[in-house]
């Protein structure tokens, strides 16, 4: 039966070999260069937020993550957008995509916004909207210190996973 | 082990050192409790006492505030006594009417650094009888931090798999005129042994470190995936040095079952590779793995071989690919395909269920329809305030009070969720408490509308004009915005900043249609003028009252 277990064998390298050649693959498949939204706050205290298209080479980072990099860390390229995006101290501890949701969770600074809505609602429409923006996303979960909290600013209610907001993205009407 | 005792030891000793009373505050609510708040830099006993009708609360930490005396404006007193006393810390408060020790409830809050809470003790002075008083709650010697809080919570709404409810409970979340300042935490939350309350459907979310994330992102080769030894012992078994003819020959027909197998994987590939990129995004390996193996699997099949043979193959080969799926990290494919925009949101009907099913009603004009009026903010919490000290606590229930009087006109059954400056639950409660309070009158009265008035405040001190926002739950939300901004808008010269979704609390947990109207900037010092005055609050709240009516039209 040495034969059979040597066959045995060769279909086990030829099985590992296949696998590796694919998934080794897919980043060869990986395109050079990406290009994705991000909606910033707009300057002018308007309650539209403003598209910024952004192309880029691809780098080892998620397209999400490429979002979320983007909208705290980039200036925004027009200043028709609001440039002071994240309240002071505020940390991306982590961000990750899982079942058409993704997870951005922040320092507990992010809930320092000492003014009204406005602030708190353009903000989390700016992330919801960047993000739901990719394909795969469906919903934006916000975490604080890795934690689904109720309340964001004392006013918003951030504890499920938030959808796309298209209110945000139009003019007002009688404008 | 020698460093979490270190750290053990360092907390407990910080504890007691630098333990301390950092402020001594009083609040009045809706049902005329006085409370009086104390707040902790770290928790700490407390004695209370109740002598000649005077209430004394010993802290057993220094007091860091100032020592003083204050006015109460309150049913029960009118003034308190704050007094430092070495390593104590003493509030006095005479009565003027008699209070029984069953009228005084307290409860201990854990510090929260996420809402900037302090550790606190609360002493409420009840109005009436709470129908179960917990005489525990009224021992003299309490302990901190083995109290359970009282503060109820909303009830979870639509929970996914993973519902977490907030960790802790209430929240300052403004100083008022009452307080001198919110005390600053100074340290980060160190957990201490003394405050280990159990916080009941706290379960967090995985918090996602930084290094674990690179890892889950980065594609990775998975060279290492067929292990050394594998490679060995392919080795020697495709070296045929002490074999009769029979099993060369074997081997032989075994090596050719493997060429024939590989062609046909090759062409096979090309379909695993076809669906990678249709699905673009999310971990491939799996669907990899799976896709190596039927390929090899048919290949198998196709053979002609004995079918133990084929039998046992098949079996190595969904062995060997779980095997390498499961050795390697998740693989995440970058979509590289156009990005459409999404109109339809997905989740929405999933995730979003309504708890409640009040009824209400939409048709047949507004005379009999039971509108709840919600004047955003109030008694500890002013809401935004504006340079000039200008509350927007005050407006909105100035404002509140004149669109109740036009509706009531129209016919309508108006009630307000405050009718004075005051909180709704209690001084000085969670956001989310307070909010909830709000949103449960408004059920409770089985309201058609629910309508939440503010006054808007930004960083930006251009911003200013009025929103109307929503969260669409019912399918009626959407319009009855439309038709107040409308009225709004087209008869004002205000600035029209849009009707919105938006995720406030109120409006998405009430079960009935809803609308939180921002009406103009307190922080855009015209507009603060404007919106303070009574002619823009007069023809602003008909404006509001005629959209009402047009939505029930
Ligand atoms: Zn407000």
């Amino acid at each position: 039966m040495k034969n059979q277990k040597t066959f045995l064998w060769g279909i086990k390298v030829v099985v590992i070999f296949v696998m590796a050649m694919l998934l080794a693959g897919c980043s060869l498949f990986a395109p050079k260069e990406i290009e994705f939204t991000v909606y910033r706050m707009p300057a002018d205290g308007s309650e539209t937020l403003v598209a910024e298209k952004i192309q880029m080479k691809n780098n080892d980072k998620s397209l999400a993550e490429n979002v979320i990099y983007h909208l705290i860390n980039v200036k925004p390229i027009s200043d028709l957008a609001y440039d002071d995006y994240l309240p002071t101290g505020t940390k991306l501890l982590g961000m990750e995509v899982k079942d058409g949701i993704a997870y951005v969770n922040f320092s507990k600074e992010v809930n320092k916004r000492t003014m009204g809505s406005y602030e708190a609602t353009m903000f989390i429409g700016s992330i919801v909207n960047s993000l739901t923006e990719l394909p795969d996303i469906k919903a934006v979960q916000i975490l604080i210190e890795g934690e689904k909290k109720v309340m964001y600013c004392g006013v918003l209610d951030i504890e499920e996973p938030l959808v796309r907001n298209e209110s945000l993205l139009k003019k007002p009407a009688s404008n | 082990m020698k460093k979490f005792l270190l750290l053990l030891f360092f907390i407990f000793c910080t504890n007691s050192v630098f333990a301390s009373v950092s402020e001594v505050k009083w609040g009045v609510d809706g049902s005329r409790n006085l409370r009086f708040v104390f707040d902790l830099t770290e928790p700490a006993d407390f004695d209370l006492n109740i002598e000649n009708n005077n209430l004394t609360v010993t802290v057993q930490t220094p007091f860091e505030g100032e020592e003083r005396s204050e006015k109460i404006k309150s049913d029960f007193a009118d003034e308190m006594y704050i007094q430092a006393a070495g390593t104590k810390t003493i509030l006095r408060v005479p009565f003027n009417r008699p209070v029984a020790k069953e009228n005084l409830k307290t409860f201990t809050l854990k510090q929260d650094p996420v809402t900037k809470r302090p550790s606190r003790i609360v002493i409420d002075v009840l109005n009436k009888l709470p129908a179960t008083v917990q005489t525990k709650n009224v021992a003299p010697k309490v302990t901190v931090g083995n109290l359970p809080s009282p503060v109820k919570r909303p009830p979870p709404v639509a929970a996914p798999e993973e519902t977490t409810v907030v960790a802790s409970t209430p929240v300052v979340s403004n100083s008022s005129n009452k307080i001198a300042q919110i005390p600053e935490i100074r340290r980060a939350s160190v957990p201490t042994s003394k405050s280990s309350t159990p916080v009941v459907g706290s379960q967090p979310v995985r918090a996602i470190a930084p290094q674990q994330l690179a890892q889950k992102v980065t594609v990775s080769t998975p060279a290492q995936a067929p292990s050394a030894q594998e490679t060995n012992k392919v080795v020697v078994g495709s070296s045929p040095t002490n074999k009769s003819d029979a099993q060369a020959k074997a081997t032989q027909r075994g090596k050719e079952a493997v060429a024939d197998i590989l062609s046909k994987i090759s062409s096979g590939i090309g379909s695993v590779i076809k669906k990678d990129n249709s699905q673009k995004t999310g971990d491939v390996k799996q669907s990899v793995g799976t896709e190596v193996a039927k390929v090899v699997n048919k290949a198998v099949e196709k053979t002609k071989l004995p079918d133990s043979v084929k039998t046992k193959a098949t079996e190595t080969v969904n062995k060997t690919v779980a095997k390498v799926t499961e050795k390697i990290p998740p693989i995440q494919v970058v979509s590289a395909g156009k990005q459409e925009k999404k109109s339809t949101p997905v989740v929405k009907s999933e995730t979003k269920k309504e708890t409640k099913k009040g009824e209400y009603h939409t048709k047949g004009g507004i005379k009999g329809k039971i509108i709840t009026i919600d004047p955003g903010h109030g008694g500890s919490d002013p809401g935004a305030v504006s340079n000039k000290g200008t509350y927007e606590k005050t407006i909105t229930l100035s404002m509140a009070k004149k669109l109740k009087s036009d509706l009531e006109k129209m016919g309508a059954i108006v009630y307000l969720t405050r009718n004075t400056d005051t909180d709704v639950s209690q001084p000085y409660a969670d956001d989310e408490v307070e909010l909830q309070a709000r949103v449960d009158i408004a059920e409770q009265r089985g309201s058609d509308l629910f309508i939440s008035l503010h006054i808007n405040a930004s960083v930006n001190k251009k911003a200013s004009g009025i929103s109307t926002y929503y969260y669409p739950k019912t399918g009626y939300d959407t319009k009855l915005a439309g038709c107040i901004h409308k009225q709004l808008t087209s008869n004002f010269g205000l600035t029209d900043m849009g009707v919105r979704e938006a995720n406030f609390y109120v409006t998405k947990r009430c079960s009935m249609p809803a609308v939180l109207m921002e009406l103009g900037f307190i922080t855009n010092s015209k507009e603060e003028k404007t919106i303070s005055g009574n002619w823009f609050q007069d023809k602003a709240m008909g404006l509001v009252a005629k959209g009402i009516q047009d939505y029930f039209k």
